[in-house]
């Protein structure tokens, strides 16, 4: 099990198994901290608190402990996902009443990729109704791997040179004429190049592409 | 069971304990940066969030702004002609050019690195020449070549990240244009010897010049002095964002005016014009937008050029002597007194700047002249037995040159005999 608030360039799913509810700001700071990538934290917190579900009347011991624990989040810059007031668990016994528990909390810089929070699936059989998150395509685009250069095949390379021949320059030629000889013959030339390169792997451990 | 388990994870910390100690202990020059990582990890990026801007590419274009200001067009592109007295490109040239470019350089746009052009030279010389060759023969560089991308850095210790200037620009040229412009830098660097195209002052940017040649130069100039009982002040003047600012027009003027082969003003032309660059930062937009530079960053040629623009300002005052290291000034005037020798600074300073000094800052002149005194009150009570040099940094942003528009960021600095 990973910990959370260790930086990663890489997407990294974290699951935690908390049987009681953690308040001290110690354990707190496990699952919500100033983090520079995406992060969301989402479960069944079993929690009530008025943002969440604000006609819902609170103990005194239940209004202190949400609250803290509210706090902490926003304090490090969290968003609650949650709709106010739309219910996530619905009991099966009559004598308890529906109540806003599961909850979802992403930090900043996740919010600009978040679309929509809703819970308009059908039911699982459970006493909790699935919540459904709609994440945006990040307008980012990730860099194409790029060659290893260091593990050049350099015997192929030397193969493939061999048979390689530039284009013969324009005999007049014009700045366009020039810039799209140039281009066409660098263009092959580091192609050839480039396939005798395998990829860059994220770290020394991943798989291959 | 718990025991067991104790000693299991202290021998793991032992481990890594004893581990971390002989990696230290053998630690070489280029690892102890990787130790430092390890100890500290990697510092966040910041990203720059600049007033105004809302998103990556109104971020980019500000900054863009910041970095390249608009400059004066350089002159159209003459049409395509062959040079009949042009050498050819030689493989010899381009192994010259390559056996100076370090493996370990950070590629530009197209990520390739020095040891794979290295390697595929080495496979097949003549591969590189017949690419570039007609290239340089008519003069002409090619805008795929004149892409860079600008990797943004934050500067560290500054207050807030909020403006341009907590950041700065690192420019990554494509290898294979820097292997062109390496070449053509030692072709210009021959011909500058024999066109004087540089003041022999000049102890930057030239093959066997450093900086210790201008601090020898000018040490033994202020004992010289000192031999003829002559009191010795110097200005040292730095050239603000010297590299952006060049203008085009003017050195292209200045090469053919000192007689260096059309071909290479010619191509020196088409390299500075119309250059692309793209800013890469956390969530930058991937396009290239258009820049006005004055030399570009990075590049081998552009310090040669610089020193060249700059050249005029070796101006011959009389009883001055002006020495450089690239873009710092060293100004030293000697006379029987120090009054006269602020005098004279002065008058070098109107001459190189085109900016009266009491002008530019007033405040700046009474100071060192204070100084001055003060060193004179010393100098009289015989306590005197050593040069040295004496930095007082009065911090003073001057006018601008009449031709070249460069910020001339000022420090005064006078020798003080202890």
């Amino acid at each position: 099990m990973d910990h959370p608030t260790t930086p990663s360039g890489s997407p990294r799913c974290t699951f935690f198994a908390q049987t009681v509810l953690p308040t001290a700001p110690y354990r707190l700071s496990r699952f919500f901290s100033f983090l520079s990538y995406p992060h969301l934290v989402l479960g069944d917190f079993n929690l009530n608190h008025p943002l969440a579900d604000p006609c819902h009347g609170l103990s005194e011991r239940e209004f202190i402990i949400s609250t803290r624990y509210f706090d902490a989040t926003f304090d490090v810059r969290y968003h609650l996902l949650n709709t106010p007031g739309l219910y996530t668990r619905f009991p099966f016994d009559t004598i308890s009443r529906p109540g806003v528990l599961d909850l979802a909390f992403a930090n900043t810089a996740l919010s600009s990729l978040l679309s929509s929070w809703d819970t308009s699936l059908p039911s699982t059989g459970s006493d909790h109704v699935p919540c459904m998150i709609t994440l945006k395509p990040p307008a980012i685009m990730l860099p194409p791997p790029t060659p290893h250069w260091a593990l050049l095949d350099l015997d192929a390379v030397g193969k493939a040179l061999d048979s390689f021949t530039t284009l013969a320059c324009p005999a007049k030629p014009t700045s366009n004429s020039l810039s799209r000889w140039f281009d066409i013959s660098s263009t092959r030339l580091t192609s050839l190049l480039t396939s005798h390169a395998p990829s860059k792997r994220p770290c020394p451990h991943s798989k291959p592409w | 069971m718990k025991s067991s388990r104790r000693t299991y994870f202290k021998a793991i910390a032992s481990a890594k304990k004893s581990h971390w100690s002989d990696f230290l202990s053998s630690a070489t020059p280029r690892s102890l940066w990787t130790a430092k990582r390890f100890a500290f990890g990697r510092p966040p990026q910041r990203f720059p969030a600049l007033p105004g801007a809302s998103n990556p590419a109104e971020v980019a274009e500000t900054l863009l702004e910041h970095f390249f200001p608009s400059k004066p067009p350089p002159p159209p592109l003459l049409r395509l002609t062959g040079y009949v007295d042009y050498a050819p490109l030689t493989s010899e040239e381009i192994s010259r050019a390559l056996s100076k470019s370090s493996n370990t350089s950070a590629p530009g746009p197209d990520h390739i690195p020095y040891s794979v052009w290295k390697s595929v030279h080495h496979i097949k010389p003549s591969l590189l020449p017949s690419l570039q060759d007609p290239l340089l023969a008519h003069r002409f560089h090619p805008p795929s070549l004149k892409k860079a991308l600008g990797i943004v850095l934050d500067k560290p210790g500054k207050p807030s990240y909020d403006a341009p200037s907590s950041f700065r620009v690192i420019i990554l040229l494509r290898t294979l244009s820097k292997i062109l412009e390496r070449v053509v830098a030692s072709c210009l660097s021959a011909q500058a010897t024999i066109c004087s195209l540089i003041n022999p002052l000049q102890c930057g940017s030239l093959p066997g010049r450093s900086t210790a040649d201008a601090a020898l130069v000018l040490q033994h100039n202020i004992e010289s002095f000192h031999r003829l009982r002559y009191k010795v002040s110097t200005l040292f003047l730095d050239v603000k964002g010297g590299f952006d600012n060049v203008e085009s027009p003017s050195l292209l003027s200045i090469l053919r005016r000192k007689g260096v082969s059309p071909y290479l003003v010619q191509w020196i032309g088409s390299f500075l014009r119309n250059r692309n660059c793209c800013l890469t930062f956390q969530g930058f937009p991937r396009h290239f937008a258009p820049v006005s530079v004055g030399v570009p960053q990075g590049s081998p040629i552009s310090p040669l050029l610089f020193v060249i623009y700059l050249s005029s300002l070796h101006l011959e005052v009389p009883r001055s002597l002006i020495i450089s290291y690239v873009d710092d000034f060293a100004v030293t005037v000697a006379s029987p007194s120090y009054r006269t020798n602020v005098r004279l600074l002065q008058k070098s300073f109107l001459a190189v700047t085109g900016a009266p000094y009491r002008e530019v800052n007033s405040k700046v002149a009474t100071a060192l002249k204070l100084k001055v005194e003060d060193k004179e009150r010393v100098n009289n009570s015989r306590r005197i037995k050593k040069v040295k040099l004496n930095i007082v940094k009065l911090k003073a942003l001057l006018n601008k040159f009449s031709r070249g528009k460069l910020v001339i960021e000022v420090e005064c600095q006078t020798l003080k005999l202890k």
